[in-house]
């Protein structure tokens, strides 16, 4: 911090000071190196000649090194959030690494409200957040909605402005026809240019101040809810080949990209002083009902208690909790049997669908903001953007009734609609649901849970929107 | 309406909106709405169909024509409009009795006739994500840009 200079702005937190924006980024391939918050141990290959690897083999047998510290997270059911919430500092950050599980209740995916607020509180102890990258992000787009706004009025005012002058000297002043088009801002601006420098009117002066290259959104960096501004995106090119004709020292100040990062330096500039704040956390890590009875049924590194006591949950309780508490509002007490389960309830049909994609990789999140049930991430949330919107639809055609999903055209168009415009294939994943008598009897076999979720068929079909100009190839 | 247990968990979904908008999103003068009376000091102590909250956002909500641009950049910003907030559960359904239910229940917006009464409905799921939407009682101007 010592040598930051005048111009050079190092971000706090990060003390490797003259550094390029992209060094900031943490090593997630470290950080996230465990798919799963279990301990995985590899043994060399076996050589059968080598007696040295004989005994190693032996040893790792005998003195396995997982047995010495299981892990065992503990979470808490509570009814208000229909979820199981973790609290206990270490178990969250593990849960988070080791596979994504949950959400920070005040965050938009990983826990980081005690780190907002500190630095919201001046601390200067603590980096950068995701969700502070992303107001920045925005902040600067709405800035840049402002300014098209401003411009689009000022052309409109210039081009009412010329037609007076028309209509008073009963000549064309410019050869040119002035053509509006409220939706291409840079057209606009070059429309401006060519009509300051051939009318050259005094009227407003301070119109030439405003620089030719606006910073656009960055555009490599995509969005996830809003998606690419393509509007935006047309513009940035016609920007680079545009008439550069008021260029002053500042050249590369035209390159948006460039513009932008420079203004996310200026904005993190701060005087290295120490602060320290204290800010009681007010945030919990959520488990859905699905990541928590895979992490405790399927894992086995979970323990779910209720509010009142301390003795974790047998899985079939779990499920019963789970199933009286997958509807809102929820199903009262004793309303669910587990001898005499009705497979057709929300919970196990969501969770045969989560328990699929979990087993084959996946990071599975809720995906409420594109409208769909779930959202496929491969590795994790901060590798990539969730490729895939899964939405669940039972089937009942065990059930002796008509395949009918209930829902109308327009209902799926929008949603591909929306996912599209994300980048993101919609998957239609059809479960077929077993009736009554397929599962009696479950929860007198052996691992009847594992009997009980075979029965759910998974079915899945890739669905996207087919536009036939454009996808010749 | 809704019965003394349902009427338990719909406060259970607001205690969550009014955490998530105090902590996570800055709301200020945030205040629990539970009977008519909390809304007009001379109505009846009725209950409201569902509780709700009121509360003022750290910025202007929906404002379909934008403070004219050249002098708002420097200048102080007006102080943004107290809002009405609605928790609803995404698991529910919802008919068009209850949405009107809740409109009527609000007070008329003041100034102009042309403005429409407004709510923001507040969308939980399970995973703590609290999703916002802009409902009117009625048609309104889109919004510029």
């Amino acid at each position: 911090m010592a040598e930051a200079s005048g111009s050079s702005a190092s971000a706090p937190g990060n003390n490797t000071a003259p550094s390029t924006p992209k060094s900031k980024r943490p090593n997630y391939n470290i950080i996230h190196a465990n798919p799963l918050p279990v301990v995985l141990y590899h043994a060399p290959p076996l050589i059968p000649h080598n007696p040295l690897s004989i005994i190693h083999h032996l040893y790792l047998f005998f003195f396995p090194p997982i047995n010495s510290h299981k892990i065992i997270y503990t979470g808490m059911f509570s009814p208000v959030t229909m979820s199981v919430e973790v609290r206990d500092p270490k178990a969250v950050l593990d849960l988070w690494q080791k596979g994504f599980w949950g959400k920070g209740s005040l965050s938009r995916s990983e826990p980081t409200w005690l780190n907002r607020e500190m630095r919201r509180l001046g601390d200067t102890r603590v980096g950068e957040t995701s969700e502070e990258i992303t107001r920045k992000r925005r902040d600067q787009r709405k800035e840049m909605k402002k300014e098209r706004a401003r411009k689009e009025k000022e052309e409109l005012e210039k081009v009412k402005e010329a037609e007076a002058d028309k209509n008073i000297n009963g000549a064309a002043t410019n050869g040119k026809p002035i053509v509006v088009d409220a939706k291409v801002v840079v057209d606009l601006e070059e429309e401006l240019n060519g009509l300051d420098s051939a009318a050259n009117q005094p009227g407003e002066p301070h119109k030439l101040s405003v620089p030719l290259g606006l910073p656009t959104p960055p555009l490599s960096v995509t969005d996830e809810s809003d998606g690419l501004d393509l509007e935006a995106k047309t513009s940035t090119s016609k920007v680079e080949a545009g008439p550069v004709s008021d260029s002053e020292p500042s050249a590369p100040a035209l390159q948006p990209a460039k513009v932008v990062r420079f203004d996310a330096n200026t904005t993190s500039k701060e005087i290295p002083v120490e602060k320290h704040v204290n800010v009681k956390e007010q945030e919990h890590l959520q488990l859905t009902l699905c990541e928590a009875f895979f992490l405790t049924y399927a894992v086995g590194v979970l323990e779910i208690t209720t509010q009142g006591s301390s003795e974790p949950l047998a899985v079939s309780k779990l499920l019963e909790l789970f199933i009286r508490h997958s509807c809102f509002p929820p199903l009262p007490e004793s309303s669910v049997s587990i001898s005499a389960l009705n497979p057709d309830n929300a919970f196990l049909i969501n969770y045969a669908v989560y328990h699929h994609f979990r087993s084959l990789g996946w990071v599975v999140k809720l995906g409420v903001k594109f409208s769909v049930d779930y959202l496929l991430y491969k590795r994790g949330p901060v590798f990539t953007h969730a490729e895939f919107g899964v939405l669940i639809i039972p089937s009942y055609s065990r059930w002796g009734r008509e395949e009918n999903v209930g829902k109308e055209w327009h209902w799926l168009h929008s949603i591909t609609r929306v996912n599209s415009q994300v980048k993101k294939t919609v998957l239609l994943v059809y479960v077929d649901v077993p009736t009554a008598d397929d599962v009696k009897g479950w929860d007198t076999k052996h691992d009847g849970m594992k009997a009980l979720l075979a029965e759910y068929r998974i079915r899945e079909v890739a669905l996207r929107r087919w536009i036939p100009g454009r996808n010749r190839d | 309406m809704a019965t003394a247990d349902g009427a338990s968990h719909l406060l259970g979904l607001r205690s969550i909106v009014r955490s998530n908008l105090e902590y996570q999103h800055y709301w200020t003068d945030l205040r629990l709405l539970n009977t008519f009376a909390d809304l007009n000091i001379n109505a009846q102590g009725d209950p409201l169909t569902r509780p709700m909250i009121h509360g003022r956002p750290p910025d202007q909500l929906y404002n379909p024509e934008p403070a004219s641009t050249t002098e708002s950049s420097s200048q102080q910003k007006p102080t943004p409009e107290m809002e009405y907030v609605l928790p609803v559960h995404l698991d529910e359904k919802l008919t068009l009795r209850t949405w009107a239910a809740v409109f009527d229940a609000l007070p008329t917006p003041p100034g102009d006739n042309y403005r429409k009464k407004r709510i923001v409905v507040a969308v939980i799921s399970g995973d703590s994500t609290v999703v916002y939407y802009i409902m009117h009682d009625g048609i309104v101007k889109p919004r510029q840009n």
